[in-house]
């Protein structure tokens, strides 16, 4: 089945609207997952992270369609998940690669076979298995063991098998929970890096419950959830290019990449067309800028001239910061900022600027001290 | 065979977990085949005596020529047949499409063992020495021997308790001393350890109390052509009330009847085959739940990628198959082998025969179908909700 581009779905891997799930009859301590939204792209890698008993697994069995969905919008690849029959739900799964911390492999089965389960599901897959099979157990490392059984392997191997399971028939997304628990960081690696080219190379997406920090950074979004609700949801990538922005000002050069990464997390993004203004000579400054993309001019009225004869300070592009001096000097903006190309732009408020620049004293009378130079 | 029934459109074939499963745990397996294959050969050998004793049952009838016999109202079974006046028979003779009406004697008497000198039951049959009484022709000419008293004709196929039985022997019949003459092969089934034909006038000194003009049986011959039931409502209608008329089928009927009905055997060996079954079906079941117990982990991984239940619950009865298809051969074999040894040794007339083998496979295939469908409802159990931690 070919994901359909329903309203429910549109191109989405998966889309969550107000999923709510409740264990059991009696609600004693309330649901278990409330009110959650979620969108994943495809080709996403997606880290779900959370303290234990957040409802990271319950939300991986409802997308997963291991479970019925009690409340709520779910589409799983163009399938809206609410009220499908068995026969539905199990076409759905086939479609998704489930990576389980047990491994669950056939003791009485060769790693070859135990992938080859995977594929087998497929007809179209059917008479390549084998040679899919051996493919994917050697793209997890796995190229030599293709003839033992589970007995034979290693913890961390086994896990490898389960993987190659998971991602012989290719799925459209996968879903794994701790997959790299039992791996050393170079099993794990190969497992997280073969997941990033499925990414790549089919457009896989990929949701990943997982407390490693060693392969954090395969993470194109990290949701953290709390008591069964999205606490943050953050682009990694993008979280890690804001920081390396900030750090190249004068204004935040030497913090700490977590003061940085605090900074960017607070930051508020605009979108804005050529043409207009971001703010106006004689404002009140209430905010600092970044430019994330895009182009701005910085521009001074002619004193004495109020019909706008314009003089151009300034063009800034990706990258470039403004905006602080009226926070800094506590001053009406000394200029004005208009847009000459769409941009994209991030905003600090002044509040949240302040806390960043005080927290290291010293770090802030010295940029007063770099600011006293500048004029 | 595998997971999931193939169609045929494309190569390649699935992996048949059923069968990995069987291969790995070997020992597991050798030792549920064990189980399953005595259930079988269990099978086969009540399924066997009771075949053989229905073959036994008329083995006797089978050798004598007849279409229809006279017996007294009180016939109970071969050696229990009451006895009526002969002259009967000259009634049954007078009817249209009779060939012949010839007494037969017969009873149960100790034949010693002329090598220990025990003891040992034997049908005895009094028969005259012109009476065409076997169905082989070859064999009625030994019959005239027996116009001495002194002389016995025997079934060389009797039990070996009864001693040497060929031509030559001396032995005693209760207390008549005879000398084999002449012998044929045969077998006397349940009824007796053998059979010897003497004279009738020397089965009257063995059997004083069937003295007289009486016959046991009479054994009516049809002319060619003549139809069957007609003639015998002829018979019948010229007979008085303390005798019968019996086709060659109905005399047959009654003593089958006699021995599986009307005495516990048959009720004997039908309880026999059902506890076989029952308790087969058991200990298959307990292998199966116990491997899907086992298995439950990988099996609902397999729901959770995508395979139906269907799928897993026929894995299942594909392996209850196995089972019973592996179990089968050594327990066919080794029944072949008791068979032989038991006709051998108790004179049964036991035998394979396909019939036999499909009957029993069926039933093998019918009890691990049952015990895979009860196994089947562990499936259920197998949550793949449950798999994620
Ligand atoms: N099958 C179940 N029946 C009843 N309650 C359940 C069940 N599974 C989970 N829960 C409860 O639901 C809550 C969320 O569980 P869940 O397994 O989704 O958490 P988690 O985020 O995956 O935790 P962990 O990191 O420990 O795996 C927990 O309070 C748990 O006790
Ligand atoms: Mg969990």
């Amino acid at each position: 089945m070919r994901p359909a581009s329903t309203e429910s779905g549109e191109s989405l891997a998966v889309r969550a609207r107000g999923v709510t799930h409740t264990y059991g009859e009696a609600a004693d301590d309330g649901p278990v997952l409330r009110d959650i939204d979620l969108d994943l792209e495809p080709g996403e890698i997606v880290i779900l992270t959370g303290p234990s008993g957040s409802g990271k697994t319950t939300l991986l069995t409802l997308i997963g369609a291991l479970r019925r969905l009690q409340q709520g919008e779910l589409a799983v690849l163009g399938h809206a998940l609410a009220g499908l029959d068995d026969e539905r739900l199990v076409a759905v799964r086939r479609r998704i690669g489930f990576i389980f911390q047990s491994h669950n492999l056939f003791a009485s089965l060769t790693a070859r076979q135990n992938v080859r389960l995977g594929a087998e599901l497929h007809r179209e897959l059917l008479p390549d298995a084998d040679r899919l099979a051996s493919e994917t157990l050697a793209a997890v490392g796995l190229g030599d063991k293709l003839d033992s059984k589970p007995g034979e392997l290693s913890g961390g191997q086994r896990q490898r098998v389960a993987v190659a399971r998971a991602l012989v028939a290719s799925p459209r997304l996968v879903l794994a929970d701790e997959p790299t628990a039992a791996l050393d960081r170079d099993s794990g690696r190969l497992v997280v890096d073969l997941l990033q080219r499925l990414g790549r190379e089919h457009g896989t997406t990929t949701l990943l419950v997982t407390h490693d920090h060693r392969i954090l950074d395969v993470a194109d979004r990290i949701v953290s959830m709390v008591d069964g609700r999205i606490a943050s949801d953050v682009r990694v990538a993008e979280s890690v290019r804001i920081c390396e922005f900030l750090a190249r000002t004068e204004l935040f050069r030497g913090q700490t990449p977590g003061a940085l990464a605090e900074i960017a997390e607070q930051m508020q993004r605009l979108e804005l067309a050529a043409g207009e203004t971001v703010f106006e000579q004689g404002d009140a400054g209430d905010r600092f800028y970044l430019v994330r993309s895009g182009a701005v001019e910085v521009l001074t009225r002619h004193d004495g001239r109020q019909d706008g004869g314009e003089k151009v300070l300034a063009r800034l592009g990706e990258g470039d910061v403004f905006g602080e001096t009226a926070l800094l000097t506590r001053e009406p903006r000394n200029a004005t900022v208009r847009v000459v190309e769409p941009c994209e732009l991030l905003a600090l408020g002044q509040e949240d600027f302040r806390t960043a620049l005080d927290r290291s004293k010293t770090l802030g009378e010295e940029l007063r001290d770099i600011l006293s130079l500048r004029s | 065979m595998g997971l999931l029934p193939r169609t045929g459109s494309h190569f390649g074939s699935r992996t048949s977990l059923a069968w990995r499963n069987l291969v790995h745990r070997r020992w597991r397996t050798v030792a549920a085949l064990a189980g399953v294959g005595f259930t079988i050969l269990l099978l086969f050998m009540q399924i066997g005596f009771y075949d053989a004793c229905v073959v036994s049952a008329t083995r006797v009838h089978e050798m004598l020529e007849f279409d229809a016999v006279v017996v007294s109202t009180h016939y109970v079974f071969l050696l229990q047949p009451g006895s009526f006046p002969d002259g009967r028979l000259a009634l049954a003779r007078s009817a249209p499409g009779v060939a012949s009406a010839e007494p037969l004697l017969v009873g149960r008497a100790p034949w010693r063992n002329a090598a220990t000198g025990n003891f040992y039951d034997v049908l005895a049959i009094g028969v005259a020495p012109d009476h065409d009484l076997f169905r082989d022709p070859s064999r009625n000419g030994a019959l005239e021997r027996l116009s001495s008293p002194l002389h016995a004709v025997v079934d060389r196929a009797g039990k070996p308790i009864l001693g040497p039985l060929e031509v030559g022997t001396r032995s005693e019949l209760r207390d008549q001393r005879l000398e084999v003459v002449a012998d044929f092969e045969h077998g006397t089934g349940f009824v007796a350890n053998g059979t010897v034909l003497v004279n009738p006038a020397t089965f009257r000194r063995v059997f004083p109390e069937a003295a007289g003009r009486t016959a046991h049986l009479g054994l009516i011959s049809y002319h060619h052509g003549s139809d069957p039931e007609r003639t015998l409502a002829e018979i019948a209608r010229r007979l008085p009330e303390d005798v019968v008329a019996l086709s060659r089928a109905q005399l047959e009927r009654r003593d089958r009847r006699f021995y599986l009905s009307d005495r516990p055997l048959g009720l004997i060996f039908t309880s026999g085959v059902a506890m076989a079954l029952g308790v087969g079906a058991l200990v298959l079941f307990q292998i199966l739940a116990s491997d899907i117990s086992h298995h439950l982990g990988e099996f609902a991984t397999l729901k959770a990628i995508g395979y139906r239940t269907t799928a897993l619950r026929l894995q299942v009865l594909e392996q209850g198959a196995l089972f019973g298809l592996l179990g089968f051969v050594p327990a066919a074999l080794l029944a072949a082998l008791l068979y032989a040894l038991t006709s051998r040794v108790a004179g049964l007339p036991l035998a394979m025969s396909p019939g036999r083998l499909l009957l029993v496979l069926g039933l093998t295939l019918a009890m691990c179908g049952a015990s895979a469908l009860l196994a089947i409802r562990r499936l259920e159990r197998a949550d793949p909700a449950e798999l994620f931690p």
